[in-house]
């Protein structure tokens, strides 16, 4: 349980001398779920992107470190960070309708994070596809289709797989869901924590959405304008928010019967 | 489908056939010379159905053999130029910064020359022969395809799918051919067929100026600048020639056209 995966430490990132990223600190454990959480352009993307190295070019790392399994990720060499994205830290995009390129199948997609770290011979990457659309739910006759004619949660479900293939340690979901109607979402939430509970990979869920934390998180971090304002477990920061700030955004979420003239934040 | 792919299709292929078996269509050797009196300059008549030129040689056979030439002189420099103008713009889209800086300059160097002159002048300087035309029209023709090829990549290089392929570990060189470039082949399709047809239309121009290919091998070109001097009493000479080579670059043209039609939905849900 205290085998910390993903360490972010005192990490401080700006653009054009604005602090985005703002001494951000937080953990990931195995089997854990973090939700990431926070209003949009509070740096909950930007965050994530830094755990992979990709920080846009027009940023400045100015201290901190990120240490995947006790190592920083910006010491690596390109070529090494190349083997553990996707690998290691593997991420899901927010739109399913343009995460996949719409000139390739399906099984092919899938395939591609194995072809590149893996190196398995092609009826063993043919297993592992299969094995992949199992564990999210859909056919095996997915593989040979074409993006256009999947339905918005199917491309959810092999964008999830795309992400699974190489068993990450690390599943980094930025608003895995929000684009997507509210059964779906619900069945996609439970799918992912089932799958996490088998494989006992660490999640950093990034959402802006309470109602989403609240059903799939195990710890949570809120951030605001490039700060975390408020970290802990689920029931304190939901139960018992101390900050004004976290107790604001969850007055926002909409309740059946509610009339409110104004939201709080 | 689309009458003017099929139209376009239909021609070429005819054209193609031809040149591929031109042994077996051809009714005469195209270099036979027949010089004895009533043979030469004789009309078109069912022996010789394009009638014969200034040496007594069957025009039909020679253009049969010239499509030949003209089509593989368009065929393959239009592939050189695809496969520079591709990798280039590819590159020049994909890393920006100052790879695109050099590979635009170069594109802009290229676009500064009058090409057709450029042309000449390096035959001249090679010597004038087929391979020489082909590579030549190959090397001049590839800044407007890079551009586009650029152009498509600049789009595409931002698109979600291309990130998640970044974001999966998944090399530089495989997401720009298997992520970004199928994705921008439809206007490259277009422009690549369109170029055929301007292809032939260059070599023509060369082997009617001597600069292509050398007589007495036939060329359309260089049939028609042979029968030039006998434009007033021997039409045939210049007409068929002539006429092979707009209805060539005609055809092409229309595939392309159709192509743009059926790969452009902009342009599709005005029909």
């Amino acid at each position: 349980m205290n085998d910390k995966v993903l360490e972010v430490k005192d990490l401080t990132v700006s653009i054009d001398g604005r602090r985005v990223i703002d001494k951000v600190d937080f953990d990931l454990h195995p089997g854990r779920i973090l939700a990431l959480v926070g209003e949009s352009g509070s740096g909950k993307t930007l965050t994530a992107l830094a755990v992979l190295d990709l920080l846009p070019m027009v940023s400045v790392r100015e201290k901190g470190e990120i240490k995947f399994k006790g190592r920083n990720v910006f010491d690596l060499e390109t070529g090494e960070m190349r083997k553990i994205r996707g690998d290691g830290i593997a991420m899901v995009f927010q739109e399913p309708f343009t995460a996949l390129n719409p000139v390739m199948r399906a099984g092919d997609q899938i395939s591609e994070a194995i072809v590149a770290h893996k190196g398995y011979s092609r009826i063993r990457v043919a297993g592992r596809v299969k094995e992949l659309l199992d564990m999210v739910k859909l056919s095996p006759e997915t593989s040979g289709r074409y993006p256009h004619e999947l339905s918005g949660g199917m491309r959810q479900r092999v964008i999830l797989a795309m992400a699974l293939a190489c068993d990450p340690d690390v599943l980094i979901l930025d608003e895995p869901t929000t684009a997507l109607d509210v059964s779906i979402q619900k069945q996609i939430l439970d799918l992912i924590k089932q799958i996490q509970e088998e494989n006992r990979f660490a999640i950093l869920f990034i959402t802006h959405d309470f109602s989403v934390v609240n059903m799939i998180a195990d710890e949570v971090c809120v951030m605001k304008q490039g700060t975390v304002v408020e970290k802990g477990t689920k029931e304190e920061v939901l139960g018992r928010p101390r900050e004004r700030y976290t107790r604001r955004l969850i007055s926002c979420i909409p309740r059946l019967g509610d009339r409110r003239e104004r939201l709080p934040v | 489908m689309n009458k003017r792919i099929i139209f376009g299709v239909t021609i070429v292929s005819m054209m193609a056939l031809a040149a591929i078996f031109a042994p077996l269509v051809a009714t005469c050797d195209p270099l036979a010379m027949d010089l004895s009196p009533g043979a030469r300059l004789q009309a078109p008549s069912p022996e010789h159905l394009f009638g014969t030129d200034n040496l007594g040689r069957d025009v039909f056979s020679r253009m049969v053999y010239g499509a030949r030439i003209s089509l593989s002189v368009g065929f393959i420099a239009v592939f050189i130029s695809l496969a520079i103008g591709i990798f280039l713009g590819g590159l020049s889209g994909y890393y920006g910064g100052w790879v695109d800086g050099v590979i635009m300059r170069l594109v802009e160097v290229m676009y500064c020359f009058p090409t057709f002159f450029l042309i000449m002048m390096v035959i001249a300087f090679l010597g004038p022969n087929i391979v020489n035309v082909m590579v030549v029209i190959g090397l001049t023709s590839w800044a407007g395809l890079c551009r586009l090829v650029r152009a498509e990549f600049l789009t595409l290089r931002e698109r979600d799918f291309v990130h998640s392929a970044g974001v999966q570990g998944v090399p530089d060189m495989r997401i720009i051919f298997r992520h970004v470039l199928p994705n921008a082949m439809a206007p490259v399709y277009v422009s690549a067929t369109l170029s055929v047809g301007a292809a032939i239309l260059v070599e023509s121009a060369l082997s009617f100026l001597g600069l292509g290919v050398q007589i007495p091998a036939p060329s359309w070109g260089n049939i028609l600048t042979a029968g030039k001097n006998y434009i007033d009493y021997a039409w045939w000479l210049t007409l068929f020639p002539g006429l092979a080579i707009l209805i060539t670059v005609l055809s092409f043209n229309l595939i392309g056209e159709g192509l743009r039609e059926i790969l452009d939905p902009k342009l599709r849900e005005r029909r």
